[in-house]
């Protein structure tokens, strides 16, 4: 892939020597952890091809669309809604956040206990290894978390064209309204951003384009209740990953010509696990690309993962956006109803998400429950105390992990979780 | 040096705020937790009994107790990496450790996220233990800092909220009369400690950021009162006194410095001696100026306390970069001392932009000691010593035109 785009990515401003080097442990660690699957679906190969693609034929892809006029806008968080970027005639795309790089360098900027996912987000930029970012227009960045709240008034300066958008952390009548007034703010710039005026008929498309999206992969989700298990979680989790980086259409059919692939496997009992296995439901902090460790050594260990509770998973495609409005306040409204939905962390206080946790766990058939913290993260990691709680005491084997994106703790998270596995079998 | 003898009242008056709290459910008070930035003079005014567990927690690290009940709370599950207060707070809970006698049970927990995220996570920790109502003011991140008309009403329809669901629940019309007269006790009590922060401007200062932090309790917890008025008229008092005598806080005061972030409270006295014996004053700090306004016109004061929330306690960089610039003008500092405080994402995730920005600005450097509000456990004071004493050489090499 190296020489084909080296053009591209040099015109995009990377450090050509450091990407190489990403791109080859990227490669490596795809084929020690995905490749190395046995009994996949023949659908997860278009998926292979997009990891083998992520940095060449999808860049190429946006750099075409930019040069006809489209605006691509990263994003780090899935309250921005990507409605409203694709009925600006935009490309939405997830930035890259989910790998240690240049380090030293993030350091001389954030604190050294600062969560691996903003640490990282900083890496790729100040590495010059991301080139979704360097192709972004616009990068919209989301009040949530404190660290990000303080972190994106750094990367400002940082990148040529930080947006901010605040949320609600209270889910109150009022809350609703600052997203309602966020959401016509951030239409109205993505009209200035692109010329294009977003009109009802727009709108409409772009809704229908992503609830799409989301339909596939709730399809895919209700599929994984199946034992035994028609499809892993890891390769579960990369169609969720990729979910934020690829054309909306053609992810979508992917996704259902898999789905196809995967009900004939069920009838005919074919699974990629054993009849039996352990199987888990993950829930916590979001897994962005290439964030694999902790499903890997969950499934390396024997048990199988049945759904995700995360930004990266069903709590960030769960619900789709309601579409009997024809008006454009009524899509707007229908947006603001869906994502206020988000049973993210940083609202207080947050039962619903508990409720998603039970909801899944009994939907997928989870014989336990593994809550991942990233270290340093105040919401999900003060959250997880409860999650544990509760879960414990209707009986519900939990497991509460807090790690990075380093390797180093690889060893012992493998015997807490093979522990964890023999009590849940 | 001679010690201020106005700061010896800290003892009596923080005892009787805590026999207070304790006594106010048997006088038929409402306990209401709250944090640190929040209107309590509406508290005050509707006879409630405001609690800080935050206050509680930084009594906890000043006494050194840090280590004896924070464990408790790892205990819980709450992770090493979380703030000192909150890990503190919870496990004297659990512990029944306390060096006030614990804190009332609540009735009522109020909380804003102006301050941080992990407070609010903290106070639903305490909200679900004591199975008590929690109000959240929630309050948008400011930006740049710049007018937001939709995130005042926000805020200010919240407050309007409050105050009526205060008089709900204590069966009580908010007496506009008392009302005043304690929004005026709070503002006196803010322009006195304005009063008391600009005395270090002097040259020498005879107080430094160490005995303002002692001297900080009751204006957090006890502003809307008599006592808060009482106790820094009597303290401006002796200070100015002492000011005109040329009593200063530190003998030959050679360097002037600042302090960023929350004190490191189990070190107070021990820095406090440290920087003394080398002739350096801590003249001022951003943490203690964060109490310096918060006077609120008696007609209007849901939309100053609005504005507070939106605008001073919740400051984006520029507005912290500015404020560093005027202080250093202003106390004609030689030096930064920044604390990274591993508890505090808020303060602490841009320090090392702040020192560059600063030094660029102004000219003045430095040192970034990396420690902890109460965890003794995550730093090492030795280690904080050298630094400042490293620091001070270059201060004074630099003084001497000798370059580093």
């Amino acid at each position: 892939m190296s020489q084909q785009y080296e053009s591209m990515w040099r015109e995009l401003g990377l450090d050509l020597t450091a990407h190489d080097a990403l791109l080859k442990v990227l490669a490596q660690g795809y084929h020690d952890i995905f490749l190395s699957q046995a009994n996949r679906p023949t659908g997860m190969d278009y998926f292979n091809f997009v990891v083998s693609e992520v940095h060449g034929l999808r860049i190429q892809e946006l750099m075409d669309a930019k040069r006809q006029g489209r605006k691509v806008v990263g994003s780090y968080c899935v309250f921005v809604p990507e409605e409203i970027v694709l009925a600006a005639d935009g490309v939405c795309v997830g930035l890259c956040a989910g790998a240690d790089f240049a380090t030293d360098e993030v350091e001389k900027l954030l604190p050294r206990n600062t969560c691996a996912l903003i640490k990282s987000a900083f890496g790729f930029k100040l590495g010059k290894v991301c080139p979704y970012l360097e192709a972004a227009d616009m990068i919209v960045g989301e009040n949530t978390c404190d660290g990000k709240k303080k972190s994106y008034e750094l990367l400002g300066p940082l990148v040529k064209n930080l947006y901010v958008m605040d949320l609600p952390q209270v889910k109150s009548e009022k809350g609703r309204e600052v997203l309602r007034s966020e959401y016509w703010r951030f239409k109205e710039e993505m009209e200035l951003l692109s010329g294009v005026k977003i009109d009802a008929e727009r709108l409409k498309k772009g809704i229908d384009a992503v609830n799409a999206k989301r339909e596939a992969v709730h399809r895919l989700s209700r599929l994984r209740n199946s034992d035994p298990a028609p499809i892993s979680g890891l390769d579960s989790l990369l169609i969720n990953q990729i979910y934020f980086y690829d054309d909306p259409a053609r992810f979508t059919s992917s996704v259902h010509k898999l789905c196809d692939e995967i009900e004939e496997r069920i009838a005919a009992r074919n699974g990629v696990f054993p009849e039996g296995a352990p199987r888990i439901l993950l829930s916590g902090c979001p897994m962005a690309v290439p964030n694999w460790k902790l499903p890997w050594i969950i499934e390396s260990s024997g048990a199988v993962i049945v759904g995700e509770e995360s930004c990266i998973g069903e709590r960030g495609t769960r619900n789709l956006v309601e579409t009997t409005s024809e008006s454009i306040e009524g899509m707007i409204e229908a947006l603001v109803d869906r994502y206020f939905d988000i049973n993210c962390a940083i609202y207080t206080p947050n039962p619903g998400r508990l409720d998603d946790i039970k909801a899944m766990k009994s939907e997928y058939g989870a014989d336990g429950v593994i809550h991942y913290g990233l270290q340093f993260c105040q919401p999900y990691q003060i959250e997880s105390i409860p999650v544990e709680k509760t879960l414990e005491q209707m009986s519900v084997p939990t497991l509460r992990v807090d790690t990075d994106y380093s390797m180093e703790d690889v060893g012992q998270l493998k015997t807490r979780i093979e522990a964890f596995i023999e009590r849940i079998k | 040096m001679e010690p201020i003898k106005s700061l010896k009242q800290i003892k009596r008056v923080t005892t009787e705020y805590f026999t207070a709290a304790h006594m106010a459910p048997q006088n038929n008070k409402k306990v209401v937790y709250c944090n640190v930035f929040t209107p309590v003079e509406m508290l005050y005014a509707l006879d409630m009994f405001p609690v800080y567990p935050e206050n509680h927690a930084a009594i906890v690290g000043a006494r050194k107790m840090a280590t004896e009940v924070a464990p408790a709370a790892e205990g819980m599950g709450y992770s090493m990496d979380l703030c000192s207060y909150a890990r503190c707070d919870l496990g004297s809970i659990k512990a029944g450790i306390s060096p006030t006698w614990g804190l009332p049970k609540p009735d009522l927990i109020l909380v804003s996220n102006c301050q941080c995220g992990t407070l609010t996570k903290w106070f639903e920790v305490l909200s679900r233990m004591y199975s008590v109502p929690m109000i959240l003011i929630d309050v948008p991140h400011s930006d740049d800092g710049s007018h937001d008309e939709a995130a005042e009403k926000y805020v200010r329809s919240q407050l309007v909220d409050l105050l009526e669901y205060l008089e709900r629940m204590t069966s009580t019309k908010l007496d506009k009369d008392k009302f005043k007269e304690t929004i005026r006790l709070s503002g006196q009590a803010s322009d006195l400690w304005t009063r008391m922060l600009e005395l270090g401007m002097k040259r020498p200062a005879p107080i430094t950021v160490f005995d303002q932090f002692i001297a900080m309790f009751p204006m957090v917890s006890q502003r809307g009162t008599h006592t808060a008025v009482d106790f820094y008229s009597e303290l401006i008092a002796e200070l100015e006194e002492r000011s005109a005598n040329g009593i200063s806080a530190v003998k030959d005061e050679k360097f002037r410095l600042f302090w960023d972030n929350l004190p490191i409270w189990p070190e107070l006295g021990r820095l406090s001696t440290f920087l003394s014996d080398r002739n350096a004053a801590l003249v001022t700090s951003i943490y203690t100026w964060a109490w310096s306004k918060l006077a609120v016109s008696e007609d209007d004061p849901l939309t100053d306390w609005t504005n507070q929330y939106l605008y001073t306690f919740n400051l984006n960089f520029k507005s912290r970069l500015d404020n560093y610039v005027d202080l250093a003008r202003n106390f004609q500092l030689d030096g930064f001392l920044y604390h990274s405080n591993r508890s505090c994402k808020w303060i602490s995730q841009d320090v090392q932009e702040i020192r560059n920005a600063v030094t660029r600005e102004t000219g003045i450097p430095g040192v970034i000691i990396e420690a902890d509000q109460n965890d003794t456990r995550q730093y090492a004071v030795e280690t904080l010593e050298k630094q400042i004493d490293n620091f001070l050489d270059m201060l004074e090499n630099l003084r001497h035109g000798i370059k580093n």
